[in-house]
């Protein structure tokens, strides 16, 4: 594994048993490097994948075949505790539906990542202010989510996945639900990001999007084409 | 840090999602009035039983009165089978006051005052300490134009009050409580307000130096035997069989030992002990369908969260402070209107006491009847607390995500 490679996977295969007896393969011997500081977009259609592999990726699901290679360890073999520590270090998640905290205000959201760890109070205030700036929501601060709108709600996702400092963000269908002008907006945030040496990987239907991409790879039946 | 750091939001977080947290800190409010008083009655219940499982009272006669003298002839100090033989002495001092002797190891051992008789305040804890009557009045004269005995003093917990038949040879002692006086009053108590001292200041006061009574001027108003053995267990009751028909041979000027029936007590005491259950049991359920709400209702934030990086701790934290300030923030407001409902029907019962309005204690249910039942709600949300948290951490979040 090359010094500049941060997540490596190999044969990745998954398999989803649908109904009684029918076997989906969701992946299908996918082999992917995401790069230290590049985004890393994955394309394809619905159905065809890219977000089960940005699961496996991230440690949230696990392959039926093959491996997740970080720092040379097989992430696939770790148990949900050593998982959890390793998300809680190293990755950031931007979530297609948002998935922010309702009883969080804006400023929480952000902070939420933070809380269990020994880091002081003041120091995960001034990095989530900092954040809630970049991302120009700063005024909406004491907002709780179902006061913002979805782009607003987005940057807020956006900002909660960077305020760990993750060394990779696992971004899934971040422009879904926005309009053209927003979609700009946070594919520039994110790509922004990669200067500083952080690892962005995107899955999106939106091949539109290829433009903000080092990489791109696209999808269909679980495989890349 | 970081864990201490959690805890303190989430204790914040839990306040905010209402439409949950009112409904059950009112059920929790309500389910704790419940343990409070159930608890309450139960303790108060174990404490008077104390002296009829444990004892024996032996009571004088309403036709006459027994002298200390020879009451001590008849029983003896030493009853083979028997911890300890107390006798309450008394002396009447003019037509308003009785003196009483008690003792200060087996306390509410004697059968005329029990715990839920006092009104504020606790059992004297020295010899230099009084129990009084709560309607003892600020002085008290055996007839007119007497040099008078006097009390100098309101009843008030901790005021210090001097008795004496001069100015020379007063005798002071210092409030540890006031009791409501037994109503009816007892046989050979009527119309008299009570100062119960401890044995020692009762020989002190009565004695030669101060009073100047002797034995036959000292009546006895009742005699406890303390047989030993478990409270609970009710493994005394051979024993106190035993001395009850020991005592029957005294004569008609006593009464006979006065106890319920192991059978009556025993169904009593299992039927509180089962309400009491039943208190604790309604809490554990409640907290129990509380936190299946929580884990439903928050499933897919306890998914984020994993996802971010959360250990299973760190979520159990969050779920448990729901849980925790929702059944404390439900056991308090119970606890104050507890509170609050029997300071108001104390100052309806002692309108004097309304005027004096510092001579009430606002808390009234004993504090350790309130740290019972406070442990009893809390402890009850533990059990169920783990029973959801087991199963929701069981979920991997990419399940919970998949479902929409």
């Amino acid at each position: 594994m090359s010094n500049r490679v941060l997540i490596e996977a190999k044969n990745l295969m998954k398999e989803y048993i649908r109904g009684k007896r029918e076997v989906v393969m969701a992946v299908n011997d996918v082999d992917i490097q995401i790069p230290k500081g590049k985004m890393v977009l994955v394309t394809g259609p619905s159905g065809s994948g890219k977000s089960t592999l940005l699961n496996i990726l991230s440690g949230l699901d696990k392959p039926t075949e093959g491996k997740v290679l970080y720092e040379d360890e097989n992430i696939a073999e770790w148990d949900e505790e050593k998982l959890a520590k390793f998300r809680r270090g190293n990755v950031g998640f931007i979530f297609q539906n948002w998935e922010l905290i309702p009883i969080m205000t804006a400023l929480e959201n952000i902070e939420s990542p933070l809380y269990p760890l020994k880091i002081k109070s003041k120091e995960i205030r001034t990095r989530a202010i900092s954040l809630l700036k970049q991302v120009g929501l700063w005024d909406k601060a004491d907002n709780y989510p179902d006061e913002l709108s979805g782009g607003e709600q987005q940057r807020i996702g956006i900002a909660r996945a960077l305020v760990g400092k993750p060394r990779i963000i696992f971004a899934d269908e971040p422009t879904g639900n926005l309009d053209v002008d927003n979609a700009a907006s946070i594919m520039r945030l994110l790509k922004s990001f990669t200067k500083r040496d952080t690892s962005v990987l995107t899955v999106t239907h939106n091949e539109e999007l290829k433009k903000y991409a080092d990489l791109t790879h696209r999808m269909s039946s679980g495989r890349f084409v | 840090m970081g864990l201490f750091k959690l805890f303190m939001k989430s204790i914040i977080f839990s306040t905010r999602s209402r439409r949950r947290f009112f409904p059950f800190v009112i059920i929790f409010c309500i389910l704790s009035c419940a343990t409070i008083i159930l608890l309450y009655n139960f303790d108060n219940f174990s404490r008077e039983g104390l002296l009829v499982h444990r004892g024996v009272v032996v009571e004088i006669s309403t036709l006459g009165t027994v002298d200390y003298g020879e009451a001590k002839t008849a029983i003896g100090t030493n009853i083979p089978g028997a911890e300890a033989v107390i006798y309450y002495r008394y002396v009447d001092f003019g037509n308003n006051l009785r003196i009483c002797s008690i003792n200060t190891k087996y306390k509410w051992a004697f059968s005329e005052i029990k715990p839920n008789d006092l009104v504020s305040g606790s059992f004297p804890g020295n010899d230099r300490e009084a129990l009084v009557s709560d309607k003892v009045l600020l002085t008290l004269s055996d007839e007119e134009g007497a040099p008078a005995v006097r009390i100098f003093t309101k009843p008030v917990v901790g005021a210090k009050f001097k008795i004496g038949i001069s100015n020379e040879t007063t005798f002071e002692l210092k409030i540890s409580g006031i009791f409501k006086r037994p109503d009816p009053p007892s046989n050979i108590a009527s119309g008299r307000e009570w100062i119960l001292i401890p044995e020692d200041s009762f020989e002190t006061l009565i004695g030669g130096q101060n009073l100047g009574y002797g034995d036959t001027q000292i009546n006895i108003h009742s005699i406890s035997i303390i047989a030993s053995g478990d409270v609970f267990s009710g493994a005394s009751y051979s024993n106190v069989d035993r001395i009850a028909a020991s005592l029957d041979d005294l004569g008609a000027e006593y009464r006979s030992p006065i106890y319920t029936s192991k059978t009556d007590k025993d169904a009593q005491r299992n039927m509180m002990f089962l309400s009491l259950l039943f208190g604790i049991f309604g809490t554990f359920m409640v907290s129990t369908l509380y936190s299946y709400l929580i884990t439903r209702f928050r499933r897919r934030e306890v998914a984020v969260l994993k996802a971010m990086g959360y250990s299973g701790w760190d979520v159990r934290i969050v779920v448990l402070c729901e849980i925790l300030v929702v059944a404390i923030t439900g056991f308090i407001i119970g606890l104050v209107t507890i509170q609050g409902y029997l300071w108001l029907i104390r100052q309806s019962t002692y309108f004097y006491q309304f005027i004096n309005f510092s001579y009430n204690l606002p808390f009234l249910t004993p504090s350790l009847t309130a740290v019972m039942s406070f442990l009893a709600v809390v402890l009850s949300c533990i059990p169920g607390f783990f029973l959801i948290t087991i199963r929701i951490l069981s979920v991997r979040p990419i399940e919970i995500f998949r479902q929409k």
